[in-house]
């Protein structure tokens, strides 16, 4: 048996795959059809200070090959995650990573120091990439110094390990990641959704309730490759890698281009098992090819 | 731990066209089958080659535990529906199913009005032979735009309950709305309880007339889905509580079936 046990900015996971954040809610249900316990770790939906309704519908639409959505981040509130979500979860063995947004660095802030004493949480991932959100989101996430304040505000109020998850929206996606590296980050995700729109010709207005969304799912699969190979090149810290993952082999494309572990988004709405699927081909794919360690192929393709 | 909802790829049994542009599909799925409640869905992934790429809710129409299937009666609208329209015998497609919860009659219910609007009736039928088995008092109000476009009406008249008939055009039963008889129809029919499923604006009329005359309400909402099964929060409707409070709720996770007092009907 290969091993598939990872380890990142601290974080232990049994194996490299990872729910992303949004795509698997706060685990329930998700475990309602297999054991959560069998995913490398989950990065919880997008959490913010006071509780968000989220975007108006139609909140998702068909793209070729993918997704667009545009949910907005409708969640709880910080509260009922700290006293409803995460004691669930975090009774379960996985490394659970807690995504956060904000419009503000003293929001990103306040929630770091509220989660930093949540016993058994792995890490917290810092969301300034959502395409959804008018406050903050992505607008954090196109600015370099932004970015930095909003990672070094984080910094200052947690010792968990900080993962930053990063916008494709830029033309410059490594400029973004040494920005955050300067700053304090532990380790960043990439990529989040890239902005798009569908018209609705028959009501000759746009499909979504907010205009534009986030696309996602193998039509971006390319794109995201590039961009973990350019930052895994440019950073120190260790790289996660999600976009448009279906099989074993794409996530092994991310893991060769340098991510230490990936996450499944689009796939797992489409088929729940997705994920699981994912993990069985690779340790396959490790063991028709000989190799003993998932470790031995991270940034394997890198120059 | 519920297994039921396993993602499978269920080989089509028949599919045939029950009226122009509807029809009726069964689908070899015994698990879902077997767990199935009234008012539950499935999502579909008809096509090859991951197009189209999401899967597609419909409600759960008949099931028959003896061939192990479930069948899903519906009507061609874009590429979703045009791909499941050129399925033959044999084809497989991605399915998940049962899912959402399904309509709650109370055990001690007596007297019930199940009211369908077009293709809204295919989760109503399983509904139907659940009151008739549990010996509710069961009326229907049918509505469709002509005729051609009454669904069900086979399996209806063995169930022998009686039936209103509406269409727009006149060319079946009642011209005109069910809408403008139900006031009528809960003024002097009894009933403790109200199913309803069909288009939106039927819907938001029937919760109005419903409320008025206070009989509860059970509509099964339609909104566009990415999962199906509660992880996106895409499918949201709003709904309130008894204090008023606004909170978005899934159609797939917590619903589709909704208390109509609880959901906010927008005009
Ligand atoms: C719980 C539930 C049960 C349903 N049951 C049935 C049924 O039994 N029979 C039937 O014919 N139809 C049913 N529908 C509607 C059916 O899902 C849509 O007609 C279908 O998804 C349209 O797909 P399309 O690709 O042909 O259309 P397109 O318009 O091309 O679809 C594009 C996208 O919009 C979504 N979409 C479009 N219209 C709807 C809609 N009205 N509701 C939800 N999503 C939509 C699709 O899922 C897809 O993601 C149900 C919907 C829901 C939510
Ligand atoms: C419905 C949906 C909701 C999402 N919500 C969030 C979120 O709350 N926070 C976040 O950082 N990313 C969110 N994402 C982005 C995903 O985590 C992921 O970065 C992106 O979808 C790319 O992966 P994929 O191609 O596998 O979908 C969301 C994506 C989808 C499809
Ligand atoms: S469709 Fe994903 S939550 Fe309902």
């Amino acid at each position: 048996m290969p091993n598939l046990a990872v380890e990142f900015a601290g974080i232990k996971a049994k194996n490299p795959v990872f729910t992303a954040s949004g795509t698997c809610g706060f685990g329930r249900e998700l475990n309602e059809i297999f054991p959560i316990e069998k995913l490398g770790g989950m990065m919880l939906k997008g959490t913010t200070l006071q509780p968000r309704l989220g975007n108006p519908t139609p909140r998702v639409a068909e793209a070729p090959s993918g997704v667009i959505n545009c949910v907005g981040l409708q969640n709880p509130g910080l509260q009922n995650v700290l006293t409803e979500q995460l004691p669930w979860v975090l009774q379960h063995d996985l490394a659970i990573l807690q995504n956060i947004a904000g419009s503000e660095p003293a929001e990103y802030a306040e929630m770091a120091a509220a989660l930093d004493k949540v016993p058994g949480l792995a890490g917290l991932e810092v969301n300034i990439s959502c395409p959804n959100v008018k406050a903050g989101g992505m607008a954090h996430g196109s600015d370099p110094k932004l970015a930095a304040a909003v990672v070094s505000a984080v910094r200052e109020s947690t010792k968990l390990p900080v993962v930053v998850k990063l916008t494709p929206n830029v033309t410059d996606v490594s400029e973004i990641a040494r920005a955050v590296e300067a700053a304090g980050a532990d380790a960043v995700s990439l990529v989040n959704t890239f902005l798009a729109m569908v018209i609705d010709v028959k009501r000759r207005r746009p499909l979504l309730g907010n205009v534009m969304g986030g696309l996602s799912g193998p039509a971006i699969r390319p794109i995201a490759v590039r961009m973990v190979w350019q930052v895994a090149q440019s950073v120190k810290i260790p790289v996660i890698g999600m976009g448009g993952i279906e099989t074993g082999e794409d996530a092994l494309q991310f893991i060769m281009a340098g991510a230490s572990a990936v996450a499944v988004a689009a796939a797992t709405m489409i088929n729940p098992l997705a994920p699981l699927r994912i993990i069985e081909e690779m340790d396959a794919w490790l063991e028709t090819e000989g190799v003993a360690d998932i470790n031995e192929l991270i940034g394997a393709a890198l120059p | 731990m519920n297994n039921a909802i396993e993602p499978i790829a269920a080989e089509v049994l028949s599919i045939f066209p029950v009226a122009d542009g509807i029809y009726e599909l069964e689908l070899a799925a015994p698990k879902a089958a077997e767990q199935a409640r009234p008012g539950q869905f499935a999502m579909l992934r008809p096509g090859a080659g991951g197009k189209p790429y999401l899967g597609r809710p419909m409600g759960i129409y008949d099931r028959d535990l003896m061939r192990g299937s479930i069948s899903i009666l519906f009507e061609v609208h874009g590429a979703g529906t045009r791909a499941m329209a050129g399925l033959h015998e044999g084809d497989k497609l991605d399915l998940l199913a049962p899912l959402g919860n399904g309509f709650t009659p109370a055990a001690d219910l007596r007297r019930a009005l199940v009211i369908g609007g077009g293709i809204g009736v295919a989760p109503l039928y399983p509904l139907l032979c659940q009151l008739k088995s549990q010996g509710v008092e069961t009326e229907i109000m049918l509505g469709a735009q002509c005729g051609e476009r009454m669904l069900a009406l086979e399996r209806l008249v063995r169930l022998g309950i009686p039936t209103r008939l509406y269409t727009d055009d006149g060319t079946m039963g009642k011209r005109g709305y069910l809408t403008e008889d139900l006031p009528e129809v809960l003024r002097y029919g009894r009933f403790e309880q109200v199913f309803c499923c069909g288009p939106m604006p039927m819907m938001r009329a029937v919760a109005n007339i419903c409320a008025e005359y206070r009989t509860p309400c059970q509509v099964s909402l339609e909104e566009r889905m990415g999962c199906g099964f509660g992880i996106c929060v895409c499918c949201v409707v709003d709904c309130q509580d008894a204090e008023g409070n606004i909170s978005k709720k899934r159609v797939c996770y917590d619903g589709p079936v909704f208390d109509s007092q609880e959901v906010v009907w927008h005009a």
